[in-house]
């Protein structure tokens, strides 16, 4: 009642008020989540009780044939979580070959979605499935990073000044690294807030983020052309040559991918990565160990604001169109659910997560039911998530467990 | 007589009305084993919540290794150099059990995040170093290497014990706070322990310990503190101390009946 009757003031007084009353709602609802983390009315004790771990919990549930699969299938990704270099290359190798050999470019398309999902779900398993905080805001740094590159070559650059894209080429390679850093700072400024939330608070705070970045794109028609969208976004160019079939695009995505998982990895798998799992685990006890919980989160805020908007710039160059309909609190939800799928915390997990969703919305049209309500996909995609979540709750890839030590350091006497 | 690495001065911590901890005064000798006792809601794990900076004192000063850690907070006090383990063990689930001690050893690295991603020489030797240090560390506390690559929450209760002791001695703290260490233990591994505790001492680091077994305190302790009520009832050697008739009659009376 209250958030109403403040939004219809708001409405009526502010320029252009309307448009930006869900907006408004939402602002208000975090800087009350922030004054009183525990709700209006609510009582402290409320926020403090549930911990943020999604991991808690986990049991297991499935019989007989069931179980049997699991165990061959988790033998399987533990063998592949433990193996070193080699395994990691024979990965790459079989994804390049998989590039080179598949003929057909729709295909080529679908394995490039998945790679973009599979980083995307790589970002946010950083704050999810690392740092334990459940982030539905995560598709706002994915806006920034297409938005930012968007505006720059298309509304600024080729409008404002004449410049082709081709001339400056090397901004594609740039962007990737300034819109990173952008949606790296946004992050680190809708995380500070966040800080004191847990659980369900810290997901309603952050939906508010997300969806705010959203109306605000669809709204600010003068800077993002609202809900027009941005069209002509150029292709990549490569020393001239513009990226432009299907093959050069997937190529580039796997270069991309191969990129943001070394980065991560390297950043998990050392002391950054410890203190992450620390906080999801017993923030209590990680910050008696002298880890400052705080800047920790802020760190993983930035590193998964990071590879969403380099992801971002990256796609926004690759649909060469971008509106504020990519990047509804829909999409959000299934790049959580591709992380939660694959596995929280796993490396392997998210593009698992990825290839199953991307592959499942592809192949499904086949099936006769489904070719008359394509609509009905999702629902199908939510009975088998279901059904995953009764029999395998912590996910697919669950045994691919992350080693928190840096590869090749000492590890030998174990 | 030793200096003191930490001290209390009149440190008070009131929730609501309830006044918790009254005035309290005490000091920890350095490289002393330090006992903490009272009974049940004497404002023990009070005391120990003021040290660590998880409760903030309403009024008083503390003072650790010369300075001033009142207003510090958790990670701060832990950084000065106070580690402590917790009386219900808080390892962190789904963490081998070097990977957790190596928590312990946050505050010893300092590479830059850009070296990690490029793994570069500087923070390969840090890792390398500190998965030395743990591994003696590990067998520092009677656990031995193989115990390395286990999930810290699946061994047994005694050796979950020893890996909070472990993850604390990582931090290479000044001072080690133990809660209850000896909860839940047999009298053969309340021995291992106790001397773990000595062996702990013997590196150099001080002690303050809770507990509630008094025959290994009487002859652990270089010093007893007892509480009762939220005050100190009594401060002294633990012989004068445990022979104190208002002591008895606080605490051992009422248990030897």
């Amino acid at each position: 009642m209250l958030l109403g009757l403040i939004e219809a003031l708001g409405g009526g007084y502010m320029p252009d008020g309307s448009a930006y009353k869900d907006a408004i709602s939402f602002a208000i609802l975090i800087l009350l989540l922030f004054m009183r983390p525990q709700g209006l009315l609510g009582r402290p004790e409320l926020n403090s009780a549930g911990a943020g771990s999604l991991l808690d919990g986990v049991g297991s549930a499935g019989k007989g044939a069931i179980h049997a699969l699991f165990g061959r299938m988790d033998a399987a990704f533990g063998w592949l979580a433990q193996g070193g270099w080699t395994i990691k290359f024979a990965a790459l190798a079989i994804a390049i070959l998989a590039g080179l050999l598949i003929p057909s470019d729709y295909w080529l398309r679908i394995l490039t979605m998945v790679l973009i999902y599979g980083m995307l779900a790589s970002g946010l398993n950083v704050i999810v499935g690392f740092a334990g905080l459940l982030d539905l805001g995560f598709v706002a740094f994915w806006a920034v990073g297409s938005y930012f590159t968007s505006i720059l070559f298309v509304l600024v650059l080729k409008q404002e000044f004449g410049i082709d894209a081709q001339s400056i080429w090397w901004l594609f390679y740039a962007n990737l690294v300034i819109g990173g850093l952008l949606s790296a700072f946004i992050a680190m400024i809708l995380g500070t807030p966040t800080l004191r939330l847990r659980g369900d608070y810290l997901a309603i705070m952050t939906l508010g983020f997300g969806e705010i970045v959203r109306i605000v794109a669809t709204n600010w028609i003068g800077l993002t052309r609202g809900p027009m969208g941005i069209p002509n976004v150029p292709a990549p160019f490569l020393f001239g040559l513009q990226v432009k079939s299907p093959t050069a695009f997937y190529f580039v995505a796997l270069a991309l991918t191969v990129v943001i998982l070394f980065a991560i990895s390297g950043l998990v798998r050392s002391y950054i990565g410890r203190a992450w799992v620390a906080i999801r685990e017993d923030e209590h006890a990680a910050e008696a160990m002298g880890v400052a919980t705080a800047r920790y989160k802020l760190y993983a805020y930035a590193v998964s604001g990071f590879v969403g908007g380099f992801v971002g710039v990256f796609y926004a160059h690759y649909q060469l169109f971008i509106s504020p309909l990519n990047f509804s609190l829909f999409e959000n939800i299934v790049i959580l659910m591709l992380v939660v799928l694959g596995g929280l915390g796993t490396f392997i997990g998210p593009f698992i997560g990825a290839l199953i969703w991307v592959v499942f919305l592809q192949l499904a049209l086949d099936i006769p039911l489904v070719q008359n309500f394509p609509e009905i996909r999702f629902a199908l995609l939510g009975v088998i998530l279901m059904c995953l979540m009764l029999f395998r709750p912590q996910g697919l890839a669950a045994t691919a467990r992350v080693k928190l030590t840096m590869p090749g350091a000492g590890m030998e006497r174990a | 007589m030793m200096s003191a690495i930490l001290s209390t001065e009149a440190v008070t911590v009131r929730f609501g009305g309830l006044e918790a901890l009254s005035a309290f005064d005490f000091a920890v000798k350095k490289e002393a084993i330090h006992g903490l006792i009272g009974p049940n809601g004497a404002g023990k794990t009070t005391v120990l919540n003021v040290l660590t900076g998880f409760v903030r004192p309403t009024t008083g000063r503390l003072l650790f290794a010369g300075s001033e850690i009142g207003g510090l907070g958790v990670n701060g006090i832990a950084a000065a150099g106070l580690a402590r383990t917790f009386q219900n063990i808080r390892l962190f689930g789904s963490m081998t059990v070097l990977e957790s001690i190596l928590v312990g050893a946050h505050l010893r690295f300092h590479n830059s995040p850009i070296g990690l991603i490029f793994r570069s020489a500087a923070a390969r030797r840090a890792e390398r170093e500190m998965i030395e240090s743990a591994y003696e560390v590990l067998d520092f506390v009677g656990l031995g290497s193989s115990a390395a690559g286990r999930i810290a929450t699946t061994l047994s209760y005694g050796h979950q014990r020893r890996v909070e002791i472990a993850r604390a001695l990582m931090s290479k703290p000044k001072l080690l706070l133990l809660d209850e260490p000896l909860a839940g233990m047999n009298s053969h591994e309340k021995t291992e322990i106790a001397a773990l505790v000595c062996a702990i001492r013997a590196e150099g680091i001080s002690v303050l310990l809770i507990e509630h077994d008094m025959q290994i305190m009487r002859s652990l302790c270089d010093h007893l503190t007892v509480l009762n009520y939220g005050k100190r009832l009594a401060d002294g050697k633990p012989c004068e101390v445990l022979g104190d008739p208002a002591v008895q009659a606080a605490y051992l009376g009422r248990k030897r009946v």
